[in-house]
């Protein structure tokens, strides 16, 4: 018995590791009982105590990180190994609550008055960024799968949460089919690395991918099960061909949610094919990087062909963002076809910078959908927005300046996100998926510049706008700092890198 | 001699445990009627719990019988009884196409897998893991040790799944009111 029953020793670092989907955790377990308190009156007051609780969450995280950054070392080891606490998974961290917390205040105007507009929803937002945080952390893919499932869940309720639309009824049932079949699909993957492996955390799967070789049948059901992990990725991160879902779930769900899939689930999902190839499957095996490349030069040419003939904002922003796990693809294939681990972290960096700018860059083009979507019935055609520089004069220059960003016009975040993960791939000597990504990015800039040419050049058919109706105090701020951000990360992108750089400095 | 006759009987058990599992699972999907496709997922769970207790997993096995094929499948029952859903309506015309297309992948897809099992089938002497052990006493050990911290975030998966469906569920209600 006594070698049976061995009770973890929980060091602090354990502790620290979890301790932000934990306070997520108890936020939304203290949700629920403020719900049952006033949720019936005062749905908004629940999401008031989630949007403060986890900016509080946020100011940790600060913490967590200084404190990260004198450590140094490898402290992941706690909880059987199962979850790292390092500053990639904080970096993680500070990404997803900014999300949350942005979509929350969204939310809150959002629902006003709507007949969803209830407790429950700011606590599945809170449960989900609670998966998010395990994905990023996780070392073990057993983690990976729980955090997923925890993230997965409480979105595919979300997506279906405004039950009066059908619009918003399919997006739900569509989003928890395919993510269902997606989950499967990847549980196979880790169950046949586990078959051949003998067990599912990061360094074991590593050390047997590194001493196999081809003609041994374990290491061919190895490199089956990471295709099939990669599918599975595939879906969360809306790659063709597994974007099938995308359209019709990002324009169907409410936008606020919308925007979480396009900036949380997405960054999740990246978070840990990152750390599944910097970790588990590196090694010299990787020639098969070809698959990545091809997903790569796929999903970005057919996210922006498709993006162009979209008359629905909503749908456009969906196929663009198809697009960006593209450019970001780009990033992957960069990572996998380095040769030394070292050389791995900078197109990683330039992932991670990508994914900040592009969060933020999303959720702030949402915000204006909201804010239109309050104001008007709709909001969500393109042709809603003519005129709309006449008539909101700062929320088309917020607008525009997400378009040019998106479209990647320099000053902006999105260039330098761009920019720099395609230096990197200049750098490993992907000239043909390079170019491809630059003719991509220059189809893009058409459909981001017409939303552009249609607020500033395009006189209003019929009235359907009410000037000067109140749009919120949270609303704006959502504006604002998405804008700040977007703006900022553009100015000051080598100060950027060089925190993402310190990021990693110390680790391992 | 003997280990030889071990083995010979271990094959046929698997192969009858696994063709059982595969066409009841063929029936599943082939079936018109909810109800008669509902009755054979049964016993396609039942053939894997067979598969899972020639694995050593008896534990798993059982739990593969309590939960799924009774429990879930209750469930399956109870819902198909209450929405009373009747026969599937045959395919509209775009899903015959659709399924006229799909056909040439999915013989490619079987010919692709059976010549890869043909080759697997020939290589010898692989060492594959020890598996471990199925019992129940070992899994609750792994589970309140190694695995402690997915057992516990899995309350807040459950959780979230109740949350979500009382969400999804509890509007109606509202509107009568």
């Amino acid at each position: 018995m006594e070698d049976l029953i061995k009770i973890p020793i929980l060091s602090f670092y354990d502790l620290a590791g979890v301790a932000t989907p934990m306070m997520l955790g108890i936020l939304a377990l203290a949700g629920l009982v403020l719900d049952s308190w006033i949720g019936k009156k005062k749905p908004s007051w629940i999401g008031g105590f989630s949007l403060a609780g986890m900016i509080l969450i946020l100011a940790f995280q600060l913490l967590l990180h200084i404190g990260r950054a004198n450590l140094s070392g490898d402290l992941g080891a706690g909880f059987g190994g199962l979850i790292f606490f390092d500053l990639f998974g904080i970096y993680f961290n500070y990404l997803f609550l900014a999300a949350a917390i942005l979509v929350t205040a969204m939310s809150i105007s959002h629902l006003e008055g709507k007949d969803y507009n209830r407790g429950e929803y700011y606590l599945l937002i809170l449960i989900a960024t609670a998966g998010m945080s395990l994905m990023a952390g996780a070392r073990d893919l057993i983690m990976v799968f729980i955090g997923l499932e925890t993230m997965s869940i409480p979105i595919y309720a979300l997506a279906a949460s405004d039950q009066s639309n059908p619009k918003s009824n399919e997006a739900g049932l569509k989003y928890l089919l395919l993510g269902g079949f997606a989950s499967a699909i990847l549980l196979y993957g880790i169950a046949l690395l586990y078959g051949a492996a003998g067990a599912t955390d990061f360094l074991t799967l590593s050390n047997e991918l590194a001493r196999l070789k081809m003609p041994d049948l374990r290491f061919f059901f190895m490199i089956v099960g990471i295709a099939l992990v990669v599918i599975g990725f595939g879906f969360k991160v809306a790659a063709v061909p597994f974007h099938m879902w995308v359209p019709d779930v990002y324009e169907g769900a409410p936008t606020p949610i919308t925007a979480y899939m396009a900036a949380g689930v997405k960054a999740a999902g990246f978070a840990v094919l990152i750390r599944a190839f910097l970790y588990a499957f590196a090694g010299e095996w990787l020639q098969t990087y070809q698959i990545i490349w091809i997903l790569a030069a796929l999903t970005m040419t057919v996210g922006n062909l498709l993006a162009l003939v979209q008359n629905n904002l909503k749908r456009m922003l969906a196929y663009s963002s198809i697009a960006h796990a593209g450019y970001l693809l780009v990033g992957m294939t960069t990572l996998v076809s380095s040769n030394t681990t070292q050389e791995a972290f900078s197109p990683t960096y330039a992932m991670m910078y990508y994914l900040l700018v592009y969060s933020f860059m999303n959720l702030g083009a949402f915000a204006v959908i909201v804010v239109l979507g309050r104001e008007r019935r709709g909001g969500e055609m393109i042709a809603d927005y003519s005129d709309l520089s006449r008539k909101r004069p700062f929320l088309a220059v917020l607008m525009a300046v997400f378009m040019f960003s998106l479209a990647g016009v320099p000053p902006l975040g999105g260039f330098f996100g761009k920019f720099y993960l395609f230096l990197g791939a200049v750098h490993s000597r992907l000239y043909w998926l390079v170019l491809i990504a630059v003719l991509n990015s220059v189809i893009a800039a058409f459909y981001y510049l017409r939303v552009v040419y249609v607020m500033y050049m395009q006189k209003e058919r019929e009235e359907v706008i009410q000037p000067g109706i109140e749009t919120g105090v949270l609303i704006n701020t959502v504006l604002i700092l998405s804008a700040a951000m977007v703006v900022l990360l553009g100015l000051v992108p080598n100060q950027f890198l060089d925190i993402i750089f310190m990021t990693f400095r110390k680790f391992v | 001699m003997a280990a030889e006759a071990v083995n010979w009987i271990y094959a046929a058990g698997f192969y009858t445990v696994a063709g059982i599992a595969v066409l009841s699972a063929l029936i599943v999907i082939g079936a018109r009627n909810p109800v008669i496709s509902a009755v054979w997922l049964v016993v396609c769970l039942v053939a894997v719990a067979g598969i899972y207790a020639m694995l050593h997993a008896q534990f798993l096995a059982m739990v593969q019988i309590l939960v799924y094929a009774g429990a879930v499948m209750v469930l399956f029952v109870m819902i198909m009884m209450l929405i009373d859903i009747g026969k599937f309506e045959p395919g509209r015309k775009s899903q015959k196409i659709l399924r006229v297309i799909a056909a040439p992948f999915g013989v490619a897809v079987t010919v692709i897998l059976v010549t890869l099992a043909g080759q697997i089938s020939k290589v010898k002497n692989v060492q594959w893991p020890e598996p471990p052990e199925g019992t129940s006493e070992k899994i609750g050990g792994m589970l309140f040790t190694k695995y402690l911290l997915p057992f516990e975030v899995l309350s807040l998966l459950l959780l979230a799944a109740v949350i979500a469906a009382i969400y999804l569920a509890r509007r109606r209600d509202r509107e009568e009111s």
